[in-house]
């Protein structure tokens, strides 16, 4: 049941077509995880916490560096040297003190994602090394979750939604970590938090039923050319990680 | 002439930084060789030991050929191919 104080909270956005009580009740339910709170995913934190997901569990290790902040909405010029971890917690609770907000200050590991993404109905990837994001990926495709994709680089953005069964992984699209990727990458935050919003707006279609996810297919949106493309993409018949494709999982 | 759109990710690595080029070739794997002729700074992120790199995504005209039949897909004057490497910041 939602409060009255909830639905004047979020009245706005129950009003939106296929939503009402009943999708701001899913919200209110729903277990996403987030794969690191930089400059994607500290927005993805923002716009769910808003929206009201119930439970939001937060992966990001080490403490807040100057060069954060032209980008990590969710860290504030006093916090730094401080805890990442707890500035993403402060944040997030002052935004929305209605919802459970759990920080882990541990990044994305084969070690830790089983722990991580076992009690979750949506994954959100937004951690900056192929490592991490390969961890992610593969407990979510063990475990049957689905798992919204959404890097970025520069002016370049691609988002797209993985869902066991139904789409590839991650490592169908890409098999192999490039050997050229750095850990420090060229971004404003408009662009971070751009592809934020709309992995953010994937995870509340997932939740509520309205709209159509971007399964099979990967959106590519160039900023510095404003030019956007809807891309097939599929399911490798090799992939040893994603589970076959008829085969019905939780949340599938 | 086919045309190979460029994302900000490949500009990035290029000397002389280009939305898009127009090259000659009757395949996939013509362009690519031709770009990479023009732009031999990618060659690197493109191929690996003479053949794509696996984890370069190429679309022709908005589909995706299968990996092993890429290089020698057809295109003809007009068609796009994007090329999408790998990224990973967030």
């Amino acid at each position: 049941m939602l409060t009255d104080f909830e639905k004047e909270r979020y009245g706005w956005q129950m009003d939106v077509p296929g939503v009402g009580e009943a999708g701001q009740e899913k919200l209110k339910h729903a277990r996403v995880l987030i794969s690191r709170a930089g400059g994607v995913g500290g927005l993805v934190a923002f716009q769910l916490a808003a929206a009201g997901v119930g439970t939001l569990r937060i992966a990001h290790a080490g403490n807040l560096k100057p060069s954060d902040l032209n980008r990590q909405l969710l860290m504030t010029h006093g916090h730094l040297g401080r805890p990442r971890a707890e500035c993403i917690k402060q944040t997030l609770s002052d935004l929305n003190p209605l919802i459970e907000i759990d920080v882990i200050a541990e990044n994305m590991s084969a070690e830790n994602a089983p722990r991580l993404v076992g009690d979750v109905d949506v994954v959100i990837d937004c951690a900056p090394l192929f490592p991490e994001r390969f961890a992610m990926n593969d407990e979510a495709m063990r475990q049957g979750k689905p798992l919204i994709e959404c890097p970025m680089y520069d002016s370049d953005a691609y988002l797209t939604f993985f869902q066991p069964g139904r789409t590839g992984c991650l490592r169908c699209l890409h098999p192999e970590t490039p050997p050229e990727w750095k850990r420090r990458f060229p971004v404003f935050g408009a662009v971070s938090g751009t592809v934020a919003c709309m992995a953010a707006y994937e995870a509340i279609k997932y939740i509520t039923g309205i709209g159509t996810n971007l399964r099979n297919t990967l959106l590519h949106g160039d900023l510095a050319t404003m030019r956007f493309r809807r891309l097939p993409i599929e399911r490798r018949a090799d992939c040893p990680y994603c589970p076959p494709v008829n085969e019905r999982r939780s949340n599938a | 002439m086919p045309k190979i759109i460029l994302p900000a990710a490949l500009r990035g690595r290029m000397n002389n930084p280009q939305d898009e080029v127009e090259v000659a070739g009757a395949t996939v794997g013509d362009t690519l060789r031709a770009l990479t002729n023009d732009h031999p700074e990618l060659n690197d992120i493109l191929f690996t030991n003479d053949q794509l790199h696996p984890s370069l995504r190429v679309f022709v005209d908005d589909q995706s050929p299968l990996p092993d039949q890429c290089l020698a897909t057809a295109v003809k004057e007009g068609s796009e191919i994007v090329l999408l490497p790998p990224i990973a910041g967030g």
